[in-house]
């Protein structure tokens, strides 16, 4: 009977606890939105650059209000557009704080009770070991059941609002800021090409290394324009993962589920290295 | 007359660039046979165009960010509903935390020890006190 009591105590407080899974897939959310400030920040600085590309060859100058002014209608956005990531990456974090292992683990709490017990001389050794594990037990099942309700409950009422946001940030990225980086690369080979097609004298010499440094502004470009489609895939991954979460809530610890979860969680991680070799 | 959409103005947008770049490749295909003045005259427009697909890309943002506003509203409701409970969880460890003091305070008394009581009495006044300034 004692068995069978322990055997469904077991069943049940393995139930409650919140899967390795999902802790590691909202690790992965928050840390990858976390990587997404620079691309905003590139957004007004590839306007930018297209102006001083577009400036006449003969002439040397810094960022004056002229190229300034011509971006300020992106650089106004710029605060509303971090905005909006810091709330998406406080959501992420909110998430992964209370999907975390440390939040519902007091073990260290309960051993400092126990010996507070021990040293209070009311109970011998086999009573506080008892108490002990006694406490860790309903508070261990408590907190962990508290936790995965929690987080079930965020996980369903923000769901909609996680694909809305998501969907939005990425166009934005796919669309605008790919656009951006097409113009700054139009501009700068305008430069080049005029640079080649004035020249009254041509060396052979001027022309290779102008069309060197042309590589590698394109090989920057290009960088850029695949960091920004790992952006955008990172935020589809962490939509479709969200949202298999919020579907799934009374399923987290199956096998079938983890089998599922686990494919975004890598390709998160992966799409985060590959980000960070453009920025 | 209504305010264009989001996909509409970036329509725009990839338009007003497309043009930019057909007056570009005109005016450097055609070089040397364009006079100087209608050189400055198309690189002038080239960037015009330019100009245009930037604004209309940020306004394609702006558009795009007031329209999740009310999401972003109801992500950030959620986000406070998760840090309270994760706020919950913590007090359960600082209930824990003042339960072993108040146990310690007990053993103390029943030592009889003046400086072990007093040393306990700190220790559990600091444990509630450090409660109340969460």
């Amino acid at each position: 009977m004692r068995r069978y009591l322990a055997l469904a105590l077991a069943v049940w407080m393995s139930a409650c606890t919140t899967p390795e899974a999902v802790r590691e897939f909202t690790a992965a959310a928050k840390d990858s939105a976390a990587l997404f400030p620079p691309v905003v920040r590139d957004i007004t600085a590839s306007c930018i650059r297209t102006q001083m590309a577009e400036r006449p060859l003969t002439e040397i100058e810094d960022v004056g209000p002229q190229a300034m002014a011509a971006c300020k209608p992106l650089s106004d956005q710029e605060p509303n557009l971090l905005a909006a990531l810091k709330v998406l990456t406080a959501y992420l974090g909110a998430l992964n704080q209370l999907a975390g292992e440390g939040v519902a683990s007091y073990d260290k709490e309960i051993d400092q009770l126990a010996a507070g017990i021990q040293s209070a001389g009311s109970f011998g050794a086999p009573q506080v070991k008892a108490v002990k594990g006694l406490a860790k037990f309903v508070v261990d099942a408590a907190a962990s059941e508290y936790q995965r309700k929690h987080l079930g409950k965020a996980l369903k009422e923000a769901d909609a609002d996680v694909a809305v946001v998501t969907d939005a940030l990425g166009k934005i990225v796919q669309s605008d800021y790919d656009r951006l980086l097409r113009i700054e690369q139009d501009a700068v080979r305008t430069r080049y090409r005029e640079a080649l097609v004035a020249d009254k004298n041509p060396s052979t010499v001027g022309q290779a290394l102008l069309q060197d440094r042309w590589r590698a502004d394109l090989a920057t470009l290009d960088g850029r324009r695949r960091a920004a489609k790992d952006v955008v895939a990172m935020l589809q991954k962490i939509r479709d993962g969200h949202h298999k979460l919020a579907e799934q809530v009374d399923h987290w610890k199956t096998a079938e589920f983890v089998k599922t979860l686990n494919p975004y969680t890598a390709s998160i991680r992966d799409l985060a290295a590959d980000f960070k070799t453009a920025f | 007359m209504p305010e264009l959409t989001q996909d509409q103005v970036r329509t725009l947008a990839d338009g007003f660039f497309a043009a930019s770049q057909s007056v570009g490749d005109f005016r450097l295909l055609h070089f040397m046979d364009i006079s100087d003045e209608d050189q400055a005259e198309l690189r002038s427009l080239q960037k015009a165009l330019r100009q245009q697909a930037i604004d209309l890309t940020a306004d394609a943002i702006r558009l795009t960010l007031e329209g999740i506003k009310p999401s972003l509203e109801r992500i950030g409701a959620v986000t406070k509903e998760v840090n309270r409970a994760v706020g919950k969880l913590k007090d359960v460890r600082r209930v824990i935390g003042i339960a072993t003091s108040f146990v310690n305070l007990g053993g103390a008394i029943l030592t009889g020890n003046p400086a072990a009581i007093a040393a306990a009495l700190g220790s559990t006044v600091t444990a509630v006190e450090e409660s109340d300034a969460d």
